[in-house]
């Protein structure tokens, strides 16, 4: 049990300012990463962020404690950015890729990693941008936040094999990029 | 750990990734997040509103049934002051009877009846005068605790005084009714940097007030008064009584835009007063018995003059309202709210002594209307001064409709009431 965070929490909800403002505080700038992250617009990340961080509030209710709020809080906000890719998208976001190509596609690169990498945090935000929403989205998912494909799959209402191709692509993408 | 390389760097890069936050990210979340309804209490805290209103002035347009307009009354009350409106004293309007005068023969004129005044202007003509009460009260004395956290408008009393009135025509007596009035409202308090958002919750605003009505007009000044004269006939009465209200509205506001919300809710209202007549006549009116137009006049040998005191009169009105608040206005410095909306008497009775205006006598009884659709709106602004006072003017409007089918056949008049109102409030 999170004593300290859940005293935290409680506060929040009896309309403590102070705690209020300690909570934004403290985890604003790592939540603002995550909008970032899903979103390749700063001004679209920016309101999905005050989206999250109002849900955040109106939900701490359910905080019980069972996690520490960095996780919990980091969660909530994950799930809004992806409902605000959702709703700002006419587009179907998260399509599904089901054929046998797709997997073999997914399968080839998945196994071509020999070379060292590495970004920076600008650098790594910069190359995500130029990804499409849906491989960008899945390889958050699955290389940053270490969602497992099942999760992926639930979370997006798409197939496994679906979140599969969109990881290799998105990171057959990237190295195009990277070129 | 993914066995990809790319997806190690991805995570070494942006697994812990922080980026500046902008202040007014903060500021807009903790707006949204303080407006919602409290959910803990606070501890109470005592307030004392106090308000002036510096000018106030009404003015009332005749318009016939043949849609013609028509100056009517027009009421000035200047430095209309708090002192005036505590010791329930009315100060008897000042009638422009010139200005009617020039009206009326103006209207006759046009319909080439002068020897049928068909449309008289009086003042018992003008209806249903209720100024439209919009939050931004200017005058008042009260105090009261507050309960709650972030209190919406509920819960806090507060007594303030609108110069309400209320004008029956149970068929021939004019009533006036001004009463303080108090609402259940939050204080006139300057918001906080952290809280000047919009309200967003519903509220249920609760009102009631009690009062005395005094009137005591002076202003005979002729001893040969016929029915034409009427308003000076009326005005030779005195009256005094008191009066009560309650009224709920509840207010929803509507997410469509910013600031706009909808509310419906009812108004009771009832007065007892004790009425004297004195009033002096000649001439009594001889009427078409089909089409209750006046044909003439027959003169009495002799002037008479009648006086019965402590008449009781009791009017009693059941209203229900509908309207539509904007707040397009609504930061540190000012708000701005605008009105829309309408009445409907559903139950209006009067009872008592009424007098006759045919048969320049009374008659005991009662009377009923209902079923008047009154449409009404406004503009408030209040501009704050300081953290503790505001200035507040506001504006509203209302058309009232009546049947005067006793007297001239089946007419329905109509009746336009403005009323501007400056004063001060301050809050402690």
């Amino acid at each position: 049990m999170n004593e300290n965070d859940l005293l935290l929490a409680r506060k929040c909800l009896d309309g403590d300012r102070d705690a209020q403002q300690k909570l934004f505080n403290l985890y604003s700038g790592l939540l603002m990463g995550i909008c970032r992250r899903y979103i390749n617009n700063n001004a679209e990340a920016g309101d999905a962020f005050q989206e999250g961080f109002i849900k955040i509030f109106n939900n701490l209710h359910n905080y019980k404690g069972n996690a520490t709020l960095k996780t919990w809080s980091h969660s909530i906000m994950t799930n809004n950015a992806i409902d605000f890719l959702r709703k700002q998208r006419t587009k179907n976001v998260f399509i599904q890729i089901t054929t046998e190509f797709e997997e073999t596609y997914s399968d080839k690169y998945n196994n071509e990693e020999h070379e060292e990498i590495s970004f920076t945090s600008d650098e790594a935000i910069g190359l995500l941008d130029q990804l499409p929403d849906q491989y960008r989205t899945c390889l958050n998912l699955f290389a940053v936040d270490g969602y497992t494909h099942a999760e992926i799959s639930a979370l997006l209402g798409i197939s496994e094999s679906s979140s599969r191709s969109n990881v290799a692509r998105a990171r057959q993408l990237l190295k195009k990029k990277m070129k | 750990m993914s066995k990809f390389k790319i997806d190690e760097a991805l995570k070494k890069a942006l697994g812990d990734l922080e980026l500046p936050i902008d202040k007014s990210y903060w500021q807009g979340i903790s707006d949204s997040i303080n407006s919602k309804p409290p959910t803990s209490r606070r501890r109470p805290f005592l307030w004392v509103f106090i308000g002036v209103s510096l000018v106030s002035i009404s003015s009332y347009y005749l318009i016939d049934a043949n849609k013609t307009a028509q100056l009517g009354l027009v009421k000035a009350d200047p430095l209309h002051t708090q002192s005036k409106n505590y010791s329930s004293t009315v100060k008897e309007a000042t009638h422009d009877t010139s200005t009617l005068n020039k009206a009326n023969n103006n209207f006759m004129a046009k319909t080439g009846q002068h020897n049928i005044p068909k449309l008289t202007i009086y003042k018992h003509d003008i209806s249903n005068l209720r100024p439209t009460s919009l939050t931004f009260g200017s005058d008042g004395l009260g105090m009261g605790k507050d309960n709650f956290k972030n209190t919406p408008a509920i819960l806090s009393p507060r007594i303030s005084i609108f110069a309400s009135m209320l004008v029956q025509e149970p068929d021939g007596i004019t009533t006036i009714i001004r009463y303080p009035e108090a609402t259940y409202k939050r204080p006139i308090v300057r918001p906080q940097k952290q809280n000047h958002q919009l309200n967003t919750a519903s509220e249920v605003l609760v009102s009631g007030g009690f009062g005395f009505v005094s009137e005591k007009p002076t202003d005979i000044t002729t001893s040969s008064i016929t029915h034409k004269d009427y308003k000076k006939v009326w005005s030779s009465s005195t009256s005094k009584g008191i009066s009560y209200n309650l009224k709920m509205e509840y207010y929803q506001p509507l997410n469509i835009i910013k600031g706009i919300g909808i509310s419906a809710g009812a108004n009771y209202i009832q007065s007892i007063q004790q009425i004297a007549f004195n009033y002096i006549y000649s001439e009594i009116p001889v009427r078409d018995s089909a089409t209750k137009q006046i044909l003439g006049y027959v003169k009495l040998p002799n002037n008479s003059q009648q006086i019965i005191p402590n008449s009781n009169v009791t009017n009693t009105e059941l209203t229900l309202l509908a309207r539509v608040y904007y707040t397009p206005i609504h930061s540190r410095l000012m708000d701005c709210k605008v009105l829309f909306g309408a009445s409907v008497d559903v139950y209006s009775k009067s009872k008592g002594v009424f007098y006759d205006i045919d048969k320049a006598n009374t008659i005991e009884g009662s009377r009923k209307h209902s079923g008047m659709l009154i449409p009404e709106w406004g503009i408030a602004f209040r501009y704050y001064l300081s953290e503790h006072s505001s200035l507040n003017i506001g504006y509203s409007g209302r058309i009232s409709k009546w049947n005067l089918s006793q007297y001239r056949g089946n007419v329905i008049n109509r009746g336009l009431q403005q009323n501007l109102q400056i004063g001060i409030g301050f809050n402690f």
